[in-house]
């Protein structure tokens, strides 16, 4: 009996030396889907630049490159690629306000003062296809790759416009290596051990389709095409659309 | 008789019939059955990416043969009168040709039979509505379904653990010790890995021409141009938006303007908006392979169009509004010319290689 109770002992021990504690800290991007600073909820109707009314079905899109820098001015990356889908998430309005967590991994303690990573996938992985990744991810289901660009499809936004006289189906999409930009975004954190921490990254949909001076004219171009210009000044402004807090 | 010889009788009855019992009840040993799994030799088209992994249910070969057994077995009905392959025939590309397969009751259903091949590519559920997150969850459902093979999984255990085969092929399949370890989780898991070889894409024509195995003609390639909107002189047919290469299917769920609806409960079939509880997700359905389409007529969820010409003609002259119809389908501008040159494409992802397969027919 007491060589059995030993040898438990003995276990525990072997298994608690054996596990490396982990005392890291996890970080979250809480991300905000809004319309003109308002919590943007899939399926409502909200005002459009030229008095017409606005809903979208779909928005979802790649983030990529994630890496905040520390104090000593170096980078620590934290994640490749993760899929953002808003639509099966901000469904209602409760949903819309509480954000959707994104896990981005662990981040060692320290204090950071920029976060970075692009819209859409880099070069390295837009060389690749669907049937270079298993079905299960994001990079593995042809949804989100456009064959006919040779592309993923970085950002996909959706929705319907309408003024009670005219109607349009819009679908923005977005693809190709010249679209792709990391940009910096300063922050403030301060990341104590065992302490998980999280950001916030709002993304205000509105702003994609300009200003009240400047905007969008959907029932005249509700598909993007290609990727000229109309897709390079869209997603110009997809990037200006976001902030981090 | 004495009493002695009437209570030699009764104990020889009780003897044969414990017996008896042990020999054809639920707690038979199978220990004396070899269990010696082996990987099922999958080749996926060469077209597309591995399968989704499926920890849980490691395919093997004796897996995949007792799941083909189920598949084409009438023992999972409540009359034996029906099977899984009563409504998914391999001659059809896995459904039955009809707009509504008829159950074991003379009941029929409101969808359509969808067409199995390639549904081990789906990762966002199953059936039209993604009710089921798994095949292995979905292979559950038709047998207690009322207007489908209408029997309880207890009475379907009990069936399988009575018979004179089945005992033997689970025991090689997941190395189950007695008869009583047979459950309806098991015998889902054997039709999952069944349903996961019936995988179709990778001889067709259009999988040639990009290896450079063949060339299209012009206008093929006009379609294929128009499917993919890579050409600015040809209008753009937005197939490829829903039925998305290397699959050309998509897990994802669509409105494709088969009815207009001005809010969510103006659906008559509500779709994946019942599973969710998402307004916009009403009226939307699972957009299944293009593969082989030339097998799975009628067209659509219900059945309504018998041709590719109807289907094209609906996309391009009849889509019906609603808040939520995917725009993809809203805006197509196409002659009967290029209709005809999309359709030529669609026929360049013929490919019937998988008949080929012996393991995806019946064993009976």
């Amino acid at each position: 009996m007491k060589q059995g109770w030993g040898f438990v002992f003995l276990l525990s021990w072997m298994v608690w030396g054996c596990s490396e504690p982990d005392d890291s800290s996890r970080l979250d991007l809480n991300v905000f889907g809004q319309y003109a600073g308002q919590p943007l909820v899939m399926g409502e109707k909200y005002p459009y630049f030229d008095g017409s009314e606005i809903l979208f079905t779909k928005s979802e899109f790649f983030l990529s490159e994630v890496a905040v820098r520390n104090e000593q001015g170096e980078w620590i990356n934290l994640s490749d690629v993760n899929f953002v889908n808003l639509q099966n998430h901000h469904f209602n309005t409760e949903n819309a306000q509480k954000g959707l967590r994104l896990g981005l991994g662990r981040i060692p303690e320290g204090k950071y003062s920029s976060i970075r990573f692009g819209i859409g996938v880099p070069a390295r992985i837009n060389s690749k296809s669907p049937k270079d990744f298993s079905a299960s991810s994001a990079l593995g289901q042809g949804d989100h790759y456009w064959a006919g660009w040779d592309s993923y499809i970085f950002s996909k936004t959706e929705g319907l416009l309408s003024d009670g006289m005219q109607l349009a189906n819009f679908a923005y999409h977005s693809g190709f290596d010249s679209i792709y930009v990391v940009k910096e975004y300063p922050i403030s954190l301060n990341v104590t051990e065992g302490n998980n921490v999280s950001l916030k990254l709002i993304l205000d949909h509105r702003k994609f389709f300009g200003a009240t001076n400047e905007f969008v004219d959907i029932y005249q171009d509700p598909i993007i095409h290609d990727g000229g210009d109309f897709m390079t000044q869209f997603m110009s402004r997809f990037n200006s659309a976001l902030t981090i807090q | 008789m004495s009493f002695r010889s009437l209570s030699y009788m009764i104990l020889a009855c009780l003897v044969v019939t414990a017996y008896a019992c042990n020999q054809e009840g639920d707690e038979g040993d199978l220990r004396n059955i070899a269990y010696e799994p082996r990987d099922y030799p999958l080749v996926t088209p060469r077209s597309f990416g591995p399968l989704p992994e499926s920890p849980d249910n490691p395919m093997t070969y004796d897996g995949v043969q007792l799941g083909r057994h189920l598949f084409y077995d009438p023992i999972l009905s409540s009359d034996s009168s029906q099977s899984c392959s009563s409504c998914h025939k391999p001659e059809f590309a896995f459904t039955d040709g009809k707009a509504f397969s008829t159950g074991v009751t003379g009941q029929t259903g409101t969808r359509s039979s969808m067409s199995l091949l390639n549904v081990a590519y789906f990762t966002k559920g199953m059936f039209w509505d993604g009710r089921s997150a798994t095949l292995e969850t979905q292979a559950l459902e038709p047998v207690e379904n009322p207007i489908e093979l209408h029997d309880s999984w207890p009475n379907v255990e009990k069936k399988l653990r009575k018979h004179p085969k089945y005992p033997e092929l689970f025991r090689k399949a997941f190395g189950i010790s007695s008869k009583s370890e047979i459950t309806r989780d098991l015998a889902a898991k054997a039709m999952a890995q069944f349903q996961k070889i019936l995988l179709t894409g990778g001889n067709s024509r259009y999988v040639k021409q990009l290896n450079g195995e063949t060339f299209f003609d012009p206008d093929e390639q006009d379609g294929m141009e128009m499917y993919f909107n890579t050409n600015p002189a040809l209008p753009d047919a937005q197939c490829g938006h829903c039925h998305t290469a290397p699959t050309f299917s998509s897990s994802d769920y669509f409105n494709n303007g088969l009815d207009s609806a001005g809010k969510p409960e103006d659906f008559k079939d509500p779709g994946r908006g019942a599973v969710t509880g998402i307004p916009l997700d009403y009226g939307r359905f699972k957009a299944t392979t293009l593969f082989n389409w030339h097998l799975t007529a009628p067209y659509m969820h219900d059945g309504r169009f018998a041709t590719i010409e109807e289907v094209m003609d609906h996309y391009t002259l009849h889509v019906k509004q609603a808040p939520n119809l995917d725009p993809n389908v809203a805006n197509l501008k196409l002659n009967t010319r290029q209709r005809n040159k999309v359709i030529a494409f669609l026929k360049t992802l013929i490919d019937t290689s998988y008949l080929q397969n012996p393991d995806i027919f019946s064993p009976f």
